[in-house]
């Protein structure tokens, strides 16, 4: 997998040449990321909702659940982003380290 | 599962062909490799890629338990045990609260363990020995419910052909030739066939439940709101505070277990570590999200079960499909074997990360710490036979009295949490504070335990203590904390460096 980018074109588009060219990023200083990530937490447990309401049923399914669902997923997509996006630390100096490998052993 | 009779022979044929792809894989993995250097035993000398470590986080992280036993789960509570699938997702995102900076320490100071980024960070005294005493005693506990779970799972896939006892020591020596050859290589790739076994497993256990029902789930959901009302409306206060501190609980529990860390230090860059994890952000609507729905679909299936009997929920639903046809009796055999791979895929880690612990905290810094590499490797993996040994007994004579302390993981577990996300970034915590915090939030968990309190209005005892724990570490560092006490750890000023941006 990694060794995928080995074939790149000397220059990537700017989303393909991202760890590099992005700026160093750490999640824990992110505090919209973690705001974000509460307010989808909360969110998805009906703590808010009136003990015992059921209906309206939404394709049969009680509108609550269906609340905490879309909760749930976004917060699966919070994290995937996060993982993807807002964490680059190490990568561009071993990205670097091993194009310096790979033009000395090619 | 001790009452599945849909099975036989032909389980006992999946079970062998499952044992021999293991062995063939651990044999393959430990061949040439230098299983006497700690770092390749444990972590793979560092070097696991995307399909090996995406697949030995998914298979570690979801155990045979989050199918036999959160679908019974789901048939009692309801609707709230969707809370399940959130749990999950919140051990990925919990990891983002320490994973990055953390691979960069441990990438640059060669950890092996856990406990070695507590020496690092607050040099070796009681701290560190009291973590490693905890990490073994939840890790312990961990492989026992494995151990436990394997032999119900073998019983119910052969009905009953292979007995509990003589299923389970013969997987657990495959699990125990494999990983004592190949160490994390092997465990990381076996648990690539095992990731896929269980997936394959929700996936057909999850066909076999709709077509049970005809594929009306909407159908489903309605009936059980005018049968079982309370199962399907917005829970009480009390449960919805229960289900938000699982949320944080296993979040934060989960994510600071040995062989979760472990698997930080294993990754071989990064990249790779962030896609594993990114894709495993997902992973619980593929798994726990499945196994909710075919809970749900349970209570139409077979309503009425008492607690007892719903947890043989899935071996009912399983006898229900395999009696449709040939092709659904394989896809059931294909499920169980999902079981058992997921219940093996989780305690070989766990034995791996608790060997480590043993040999490198344990044997290598107080009993011997003039031993070569090679021979706290060797001790380490003699120290996971005799555990192995030791927690089979347990499980087959379950002490009378005290048993609760055998089910203690989580809690003691989850007491970790703060020396690692509060102790890489705030310079001015001391190890003394985080001493004492731990150990209160470690005894208030026990005690609670022990006593019988789940919880307390919802919260469960493990965070109760967590939170006793926080406030001793924080209002000590301030007290006896110098505001530059410990180098900082921040990784963005040598990362500029090291790509000229600086």
């Amino acid at each position: 997998m990694d060794r995928g980018r080995s074939t790149e074109p000397d220059t990537p588009p700017p989303d393909r040449a991202a760890p590099r060219s992005r700026p160093l990023r750490e999640p824990v200083r992110n505090p919209w990321l973690w705001i974000a990530m509460a307010v989808v937490v909360v969110a998805g447990v009906p703590l808010y909702l009136p003990t015992g309401a059921i209906r309206p049923l939404v394709g049969g399914v009680p509108f609550w659940l269906l609340i905490s669902v879309a909760a749930t997923v976004a917060f699966s997509a919070l994290t995937c982003w996060a993982c993807l996006r807002d964490w680059n630390l190490a990568e561009p100096a071993e990205e670097a380290a091993r194009e310096r490998d790979a033009e000395v052993s090619p | 599962m001790n009452e599945l009779t849909f099975s036989g022979t032909s389980g006992v044929l999946v079970l062998a062909a499952y044992a021999v792809v293991m062995l063939a894989i651990g044999w393959w993995a430990g061949r040439g490799s230098t299983s006497s250097s700690a770092r390749s035993y444990y972590l793979s000398g560092g070097g696991l890629g995307f399909v090996a470590l995406f697949f030995t986080l998914y298979a570690t992280q979801y155990s045979g338990n989050s199918i036999v036993g959160y679908a019974p789960e789901a048939y009692r509570s309801g609707f709230s045990w969707w809370q399940s699938v959130p749990f999950m997702v919140a051990v990925i995102a919990t990891y983002l609260l320490f994973a990055p900076r953390l691979y960069v320490v441990a990438k640059r100071e060669g950890f092996i363990t856990p406990t070695d980024w507590l020496r690092h960070r607050f040099g070796s005294g009681k701290l560190t020995v009291l973590a490693a005493v905890l990490m073994l005693w939840g890790l312990a506990n961990y492989l026992l419910e494995q151990l436990v779970a394997m032999g119900q799972g073998i019983a119910g896939l052969t009905g009953a052909t292979i007995p509990y006892e003589i299923g389970v020591i013969a997987f657990v020596l495959v699990m125990l030739i494999y990983s004592w050859s190949g160490g994390m290589r092997a465990v990381a790739l076996t648990d690539v066939m095992q990731g896929i076994a269980l997936l394959v497993g929700v996936a057909v256990l999850l066909f076999g439940a709709l077509y049970l029902v005809g594929g009306d789930v909407a159908g489903v959901t309605t009936a059980l709101a005018d049968t079982d009302p309370e199962k399907v409306a917005v829970p009480s206060t009390t449960t919805s505070v229960e289900w938000l501190s699982m949320i944080v609980l296993i979040g934060l529990g989960a994510s600071v277990y040995p062989h979760a860390i472990q698997r930080i230090y294993a990754a071989r860059s990064e990249r790779t570590l962030k896609r594993s994890l990114a894709v495993m952000a997902w992973m619980p609507l593929l798994t726990t999200a499945v196994v909710f729905v075919v809970g749900i679909v349970g209570t139409q299936l077979f309503p009425g079960l008492s607690e007892d009997d719903s947890e043989q929920l899935i071996g009912m639903i399983a006898n229900e499909v395999a009696g449709l046809g040939v092709v659904f009796y394989l896809m059931m055999i294909l499920l169980f074997g999902g079981v058992v791979a997921a219940i093996v895929s989780t305690a070989d880690s766990a034995l791996l990360a608790f060997s480590s612990v043993v040999s490198r905290d344990v044997y290598g810094r107080y009993v011997n710490p003039a031993a070569p590499e090679k021979r706290q490797v060797l001790v380490g993996k003699i120290a996971g036979v005799v555990a192995v040994a030791v927690l089979l007994l347990i499980a087959w004579n379950p002490p009378g009295t005290l048993y609760e302390i055998f089910v203690l993981k989580f809690e003691l577990i989850v007491q970790l949490a703060p020396v690692f996300m509060l102790g890489l970034y705030w310079r001015r915590m001391a190890a003394g504070p985080a001493f004492w915090g731990m150990f209160a939030g470690a005894a208030i968990a026990g005690a609670l335990t022990v006593a019988g309190v789940d919880d307390l209005g919802g919260v469960p005892g493990g965070l109760l203590g967590l939170a006793v724990n926080v406030a001793i570490c924080v209002v000590g560092s301030l007290l006896v904390g110098g505001p530059d006490d410990h180098p900082s750890e921040d990784p963005v000023p040598a990362a500029r460096e090291a790509v000229g941006t600086g």
